[in-house]
């Protein structure tokens, strides 16, 4: 069928964005979507559906029909959705305590120096000052969340700022939180009891079953990383009955080893009663990842997705069966989808988080925009010093609204497309990858994974039995 | 390479672009004009040896999608940005201030309980005289009287502001 | 290498633009006429001569159409 765009009615087809997706037609505005059947849409197009039918009522409701539009409600749901655009400040503030790491993972964008050299330490007086910093954010939501290298290398100063903080906090009472990323190497059970004694949310990596995990991050250890990581796990997990105490979280990095292993990446999730994984791609950013390691361990964006419809079929495969596993990027895209108050997550949203969502504190007190513009091993994206600079110098400087441009849809040819109410741009990838932060986006890596995981969600969920599980995975 | 010539009387040259864009990653398009108001697009293939025969069908369906999005943006433009304005700006309020006493209060709001006796409509504006429907034609015929005001050369004066 | 390049479709500013990227791949420069832009495109690195001008236009394209 070919649309017929001279018999379109104007006064009555209101605003959607499309795509056709097998035999339907997939429609989108920035509240709602629907789908309809090829005669449904061009009779739509024409203002020709039957007023009394279950479509045109359907399609009323939702804004797609111009004169039925309920402005006021399409607003207030407008700006229910997009609420992280009028709340004020950053809440995410991520610390790199420490450059050094114990190991070698082969995908590290950190770039580890050596381990005797304590420079690469976040001091305490730096630690000082970036607290102060982050206490100026005038949001009531303040997290902490220490990065390294490996964090617990630098355990005291973890403590100190957690002290610290908590005093602060004393006055200025907000709603704060911290958490941790730690390859589980340097816990012990004494850290492990300050960390349930503060709530503090921790994170570790889990790559997979033992010659996945292994292989990806070699340890100096002979033990071997999976052994420390999976022990750690299991404790962690026994304390867990208790329900004050707080899940440890964990995420796959995913080499080209690991997808051609993805069923098993996910089995060990399960076997750890780990609930949720997330089917991330890895990220070439920084100069510790060349070409050669590009060619070793990475894969084309094509290959990833290729696996990662694998991986999600044996995900909803397990779930059918009653075995609780949920993907990560589509619970967050589910939640853009079908809740009212969506989801802003920093990485899909416009603009993107950097800068405005989150900040990224280096251990010498250079402030950055998020953690991937920490990770490029450049100042591109530097935005200031917790010793030069405030608050408002950092979050208001040209390099962070050239990051808003850089990151708002309707910039874009994003803004033509059906997704976009659920998508979102990295202009730190961007420039990174493309040297450009306006680049021709459909022909991004990104937009691509994203668009396959879209089209796999909105094809999936006309199956009413993965409609239901995923419709669990967000309630 | 393949060659298709697009009348700009039918598409316009926005929707030739949004179209080329789709096709940018895995082909090399160029566009030269053709006759009058006609261009040609020619496309070429990355690969080697690549039956360009269904791209081509590809290329004119993105068109008409490209058209039609061209179309229903452009029809919606104003209430998207109603709708878009009223939420992320609609949503400042005044700030609120304790003034038990009413001193901030204006005279309207003080005396709103006083209604006026105005039989011969001496205190309405000039606008209730002239309702809302009729304002813009009103100022208009009154205008028009001075034939150079710079109302009647921004609008050009044929009685009617769109 | 010379390409022909219509007034009418493509922007003197991407052009301008699309220059600048290229530049450290060959020397490029344009003359203007009344209906084209003749684009001269010499001393090619020798890893891109065969795609140089299909890459070229095809950026030229992508930088145009954002001025639309």
């Amino acid at each position: 069928m070919s649309i017929e765009i001279d018999k379109i009615n104007g006064n009555k087809v209101g605003f959607f964005r499309f795509k056709k997706l097998n035999d339907f037609y997939l429609l989108a505005n920035e509240i709602f979507f629907i789908k309809l059947s090829e005669t449904d849409f061009q009779n739509f197009l024409n203002g020709t559906l039957d007023k009394e039918g279950d479509i045109y009522k359907d399609l009323a409701s939702k804004g797609f029909i111009k004169d039925k539009i309920d402005v006021k409600k399409l607003t207030r749901l407008y700006r229910t959705k997009n609420n992280f655009l009028l709340k004020k400040g950053v809440s995410l503030h991520i610390i790199i305590i420490t450059k050094r790491c114990n190991h070698l993972c082969v995908y590290c964008q950190a770039g580890s120096p050596e381990l005797q050299k304590d420079i690469y330490d976040m001091k305490e007086d730096v630690a000082q000052k970036t607290v102060d910093l982050i206490f100026q954010s005038p949001n009531k939501n303040i997290t902490i969340e220490f990065q390294g290298g490996e964090p617990l290398i630098n355990f005291k100063t973890i403590k100190f700022i957690i002290e610290y903080a908590k005093e602060k906090n004393k006055k200025l009472n907000k709603n704060l939180n911290f958490s941790l990323v730690t390859n589980l190497s340097l816990m012990t059970e004494e850290i492990y009891d300050y960390f349930l004694e503060s709530k503090v949310n921790l994170c570790t990596s889990l790559d997979g079953p033992k010659h996945v995990h292994d292989k990806n991050r070699p340890f100096l250890n002979p033990i071997g990383s999976y052994e420390i990581v999976s022990g750690w796990i299991k404790k962690m997990k026994k304390k867990e009955v208790d329900p004050s105490v707080k899940k440890i979280g964990a995420l796959p990095t995913l080499t080209k080893y690991s997808l051609e292993h993805i069923k098993e990446v996910i089995d060990e999730y399960i076997k750890y009663d780990l609930r949720v994984i997330h089917l991330r791609q890895l990220s070439f950013l920084g100069n510790s990842f060349g070409d050669e390691k590009r060619e070793e361990f990475g894969y084309s964006p094509e290959e990833f997705i290729f696996y990662w419809k694998k991986g999600m079929d044996y995900i909803i495969e397990k779930n059918k069966k009653g075995i609780d596993i949920r993907e990560r990027g589509v619970m967050i895209m589910l939640e853009k989808i079908f809740k009212e108050q969506g989801n802003a997550f920093l990485d899909l949203r416009s603009p993107c988080g950097a800068g405005t969502g989150q900040l990224a504190y280096f251990y010498n007190g250079d402030v950055y925009s998020c953690d991937e513009g920490r990770m490029t091993g450049n100042d591109l994206f530097l935005l200031g010093n917790v010793f030069k600079n405030n608050y408002e110098d950092i979050t208001e400087c040209p390099k962070e609204k050239a990051l808003i441009t850089a990151s708002t849809l309707e910039n874009f040819s994003c803004d033509e497309c059906v997704y976009k109410p659920y998508c979102g741009i990295c202009p730190v990838l961007n420039y990174t990858l493309y040297n450009n932060l306006f680049p021709n986006i459909k022909m991004t890596d990104r937009c691509k994974l994203h668009t396959a995981m879209l089209d796999y969600i909105f094809l999936k969920i006309e199956d009413r039995e993965v409609l239901e599980i995923f419709k669990k995975w967000i309630r | 390479m393949e060659i298709i010539t697009i009348d700009t009387k039918v598409y316009s040259l926005r929707a030739i672009f949004g179209t080329a864009y789709v096709f940018l990653d895995n082909y090399y398009i160029f566009l030269d004009n053709f006759e009058d108001g006609k261009i040609q697009v020619k496309i070429k293939s990355k690969k080697e040896n690549e039956d360009l025969e269904k791209i081509i069908d590809e290329f004119k369906n993105e068109l008409i999608n490209a058209s039609l999005r061209l179309k229903i943006s452009e029809e919606n433009k104003k209430i998207r940005e109603i709708i878009v304005t009223s939420a992320l700006y609609g949503r400042v309020e005044a700030p609120r201030i304790n003034d038990p006493k009413g001193i901030c209060k204006t005279w309207e709001e003080s005396h709103s309980q006083v209604k006026i006796n105005d039989p011969k409509g001496i205190c309405k504006t000039w606008e209730e005289i002239n309702s809302n429907d009729n304002v813009h034609k009103a100022v208009n015929n009154e205008i028009l009287k001075e034939k150079n005001s710079e109302y009647c050369k921004m609008f050009k004066c044929d009685g009617d502001k769109n | 290498m010379e390409i022909k390049i219509n007034k009418n479709i493509y922007k003197k500013e991407s052009l301008k633009k699309t220059i600048q990227v290229y530049e450290s791949l060959a020397k490029i420069d344009f003359l203007e006429e009344s209906n084209f832009f003749i684009v001269k495109i010499d001393d090619i690195n020798e890893e891109v001569k065969d795609i140089i001008q299909d890459e070229f236009c095809n950026y030229l394209l992508f930088e145009s159409g954002k001025c639309l």
